[in-house]
């Protein structure tokens, strides 16, 4: 095995510096967030971006770990690592990818890099500990592999990992024997009683000896005969099983590091799904392989079961997946000239697209518009689903999962339950009331008045406290939903605006007043093809049929939102404008706010519609400044407001 | 005015919510024993308030939650309520107004002092805060001091940019004596129609630039 193993290392050694680090990515990783250096360096124009990405970046643990002499050796900073990748000689050319991994007991998380120069990177590994209860390292072919408690690094050729162990209660404690006496062990024992038995011998012929004898100072200068050398040999016996154990838990590690510094015989350059991400050479992106995680004991509800070691009667038949193999989500970013684009995409098998087609072959209402004044318009959001179909991809995609999941013949009972207790929900009622098309704006913002306290105070200086009145901004919101069905709408409108927290304004509006400090009034309004939640008086009280045509979206906007499912727009500069107005005085402002209203354009979100085995959302952030990149321009606002 | 800069420091709130008002009254019974009362009344801002305590900090300003306020009303009391002559020491919070008070009862103007410093000391997020009397009340003349100008001077430098949000706060000083004044110091300050009691108003933005701006020295 380790003549084979050694054969694979040292072929595997001459062809690092040629193969995709892809190739050395477990295949059923469920986390990886990938990071290009090269290409952030040269947009950021060397303002530091790497102190954002530390909440990210999994450091040491000291806590958890042991202290003294024996303390956990960190053989090199992460964090520094990642704040001046140049420094540590890494190939700032090629991605660097953070994964988790789960080994039996053992967790944690890796850094896997391509290095520059791997003489350079080694010359950083931490030189001073030596001591090999703290830091064992170990050749295989032309790996070198450094393995402490918590921390361990490969360096094969140009291909470097870092493994950062999570921290165990099972593995990280070592067991300890020791009695209040010293130490136990059987040859211990076997010695001390030899010396007592010789010591009490020496002590029986002085007593023997010596009539006038001050016994208890004889006795105590006997005792310090004793052989010295048991303890010590005992120590030393006690230290060699400490190592024994030690070095049984590094071999474990050792074992796993030699894994990792070799390409995976199945691995993620064989994974469709992430093929398909690095295709668009992103500045950086998260990979979750939603099976891997779903395959996760974490994530079984019956695991309970055990836990509590009832393991004879668990179901492990395989159940045939039909709508869970396959899939996968990432999260790509982007920095280009004047804009930040992040990109969501959800990959998923032959099986799910029918589903999803159903779901969202929908445009959205255009009845939805009339209910959006869009004079002063400052974002919106746009939704448009086949709720009904929707549900019912849910339902059979969870109820798949729970099946595949082992569990104990009685939790079949629960899944039971549980169909039971769905088969029983009117899902029109629930579904079809609002049927899954929505519009929610942000309208503009509209004057309100306010009541606060204040104080008089009379010829004496006494103060009585006065009730006053001003005038104060509150932005406009209005939610509008499409009813599917009509009748189902009206039953259930007639039933929440009996509660007596509303109060009833016409046949099809209610409101929730708020309270004399609170003076948020939200109205409810039912029309016949919308139930509508706001807080503009104006619109349920003298525009419910609609906002005049000359106020409404204008066309390109309407195309825009019914060529997508999803649509999330704001309009950056009206929406800053707002908040100067509403919340600083007298024009006055503070300088990180002028820098975002002088550099913000517009926000703005919306899907694709599905595809047969992917589904895209795109969010992209324009700048108003087209000629410089985005990553520049954002680092250069967030240390103008750090600095104030 | 109870350590001006504990309310600014300790209230990253204040710096958002642009309005406020804190008045100080001290009512004296007779020449020696009377009442403390301090005021936050920030009932003009409570919209902002109320929207910024939605957030746990906003643009790295630690916004305190009402559990935070509550405590630091709680330690105040109890640290002025320990202090040998003091009684009575007590707070309100009203979060539908956005108005806080504390007040406690004391027996000479020397106890006065250590229950505000022992207040300020409960609240203040360092340790051992230097101790200044506030108050002075020796024969014939009462004493409004100045905060020392160890920070308050440096806050005001510091965060010019935030001041310029608090341009409408307002403080409000309010001394009641049993015997009537005959001079005070601060021209700004008025005497009621009794001559038993000294009002000062000031910009909290101009005491931080300047605290001279709130002593005053009333002669009976």
């Amino acid at each position: 095995m380790k003549h084979t193993l050694f054969i694979l290392c040292f072929l595997c050694s001459k062809i690092t510096f040629s193969q995709p680090l892809t190739d050395y990515i477990p295949q059923n990783t469920s986390y990886l967030f990938s990071i290009h250096f090269g290409q952030l360096n040269a947009k950021s124009n060397q303002l530091d971006y790497a102190k954002y990405l530390e909440p990210l970046i999994k450091g040491r643990t000291y806590s958890y770990y042991q202290s003294g002499e024996e303390a956990s050796c960190e053989i090199i900073s992460v964090k520094e690592m990642i704040k001046a990748p140049l420094d540590y000689a890494i190939d700032l050319n090629t991605n660097v990818y953070i994964y988790t991994t789960r080994v039996k007991e053992i967790t944690g998380t890796i850094y896997l890099f391509r290095l520059d120069k791997p003489e350079n990177f080694e010359a950083k590994l931490n030189t001073t500990c030596k001591d090999s209860r703290q830091i064992q390292k170990r050749h295989v072919g032309q790996a070198s592999i450094y393995v402490t408690d918590e921390m361990s690094v490969a360096i094969n050729g140009n291909i470097c990992v870092i493994f950062i162990k999570d921290y165990s209660y099972s593995y990280n404690v070592y067991p300890v024997e020791e009695s209040p006496e010293g130490f136990d062990d059987s040859i211990y024992m076997a010695e001390k009683a030899a010396d007592n038995h010789r010591i009490d011998s020496l002590f029986y012929e002085q007593l023997n000896t010596k009539k006038d004898l001050d016994y208890e100072k004889e006795q105590a200068a006997f005792l310090e005969r004793s052989d010295t050398g048991i303890l010590f040999r005992a120590k030393q016996r006690e230290d060699a099983r400490m190592m024994e154990v030690r070095t049984k838990k590094f071999n474990v590690i050792f074992d796993l590091m030699e894994k990792l510094i070799l390409p995976q015989q199945e691995s993620m350059s064989g994974n469709r799904n992430f093929a398909k991400i690095l295709e668009g050479k992103h500045d950086a992106f998260v990979y979750m392989n939603t099976l891997a995680n779903l395959n996760s004991d974490f994530m079984n509800p019956f695991r309970w079961r055990s836990y509590r070691n009832e393991t004879e009667d668990i179901n492990r038949t395989p159940v045939k997946r039909v709508l869970t193999t396959d899939i996968s989500s990432s999260y790509t970013i982007d920095f280009d000239n004047g804009k930040a684009t992040l990109n969501v995409l959800s990959l998923y098998n032959k099986n799910v697209y029918p589903y999803m087609q159903k779901a969202y072959d929908v445009k959205q209402n255009k009845d939805l518009y009339k209910y959006i004044d869009a004079e002063n318009l400052l974002g919106y959001m746009s939704l448009a689903v086949n709720a009904k179909e929707l549900a019912k991809f849910y339902e059979d995609f969870y109820r798949e999962i729970l099946e595949t999941y082992p569990k104990g013949k009685n939790d079949n009972d629960i899944m039971s339950g549980m169909e039971l207790f769905y088969a029983m929900l009117d899902k029109e009622m629930l579904f079809n009331t609002l049927n899954g098309q929505a519009m929610f704006a942000c309208t503009g913002f509209a004057d309100i008045k306010v009541k606060y306290s204040t104080y008089d105070y009379d010829d004496e200086f006494k103060k009585t406290e006065r009730i006053e009145e001003r005038i104060e901004k509150q932005p406009k919101m209005v939610l509008a939903a499409a009813i599917g069905n009509t009748e189902n709408a009206k039953k259930l409108y007639a039933i929440i605006s009996r509660f007596s927290v509303f109060t009833r304004l016409k046949d099809n509006v209610f409101v929730f007043y708020g309270t004399e400090y609170s003076p948020v009034n939200v109205y409810f309004a039912l029309t016949d093809d919308a139930f509508i939640v706001t807080n503009d008086a104006n619109l349920v009280l003298n525009n419910l049929g609609g906002y005049p045509k000359n106020r409404q979206m204008q066309k390109p906007e309407r195309k825009f939102i019914s060529k997508h499912n999803i649509v999330f727009k704001i309009y950056g500069q009206k929406m800053l404008e707002g908040i100067q107005d509403t919340y600083f005085r007298n024009g006055e402002t503070l300088p990180w706010f002028t820098q975002l209203m002088s550099n913000m354009g517009n926000l703005e979100m919306y899907d694709n519609k599905p595809g047969e085995s992917s589904y895209q959302a795109t969010a992209v952030m324009t700048l108003k400044d087209q000629s410089s990149n985005a990553l520049y321009q954002l680092l250069k606002m967030m240390s103008s407001a750090n600095e104030h | 005015m109870f350590k001006l800069k504990s309310i600014i420091l300790l209230s990253g709130l204040m710096l958002l919510c642009g309005c406020f008002e804190v008045i100080e009254e001290v009512t004296y019974k007779d020449s020696e024993s009377g009442t403390y009362l301090m005021t936050l009344n920030a009932s003009q801002s409570k919209t902002k308030l109320q929207a910024l305590m939605n957030m746990d900090s906003f643009m790295g300003t630690k916004i305190p939650q009402r559990h935070d306020i509550y405590r630091y009303c709680s330690l105040a009391s109890l640290a002025a309520g320990k202090i040998k002559g003091v009684s009575a020491a007590n707070y309100t919070v009203d979060f539908d107004k956005f108005i806080f008070t504390f007040t406690f009862n004391f027996d000479n103007t020397e106890t006065l002092n250590q229950a505000i410093n022992a207040a300020a000391q409960a609240t203040a997020s360092k340790d051992n805060l230097p101790y200044y009397n506030v108050f002075a009340f020796h024969n014939q003349t009462f004493q409004r001091h100045q905060t020392p100008n160890d920070s308050i001077a440096q806050l005001a430098k510091d965060k010019q940019d935030q001041l310029k949000l608090i341009s409408g706060a307002k403080a409000t000083s309010i001394y009641r004596f049993a015997k009537p004044v005959s001079k005070i110091s601060n021209t700004h300050a008025k005497i009621s129609k009794n001559k038993k009691a000294v009002m000062l108003q000031q910009q909290i933005t101009d005491i931080l630039t300047n605290p001279a701006l709130f002593t005053n020295t009333i002669t009976f």
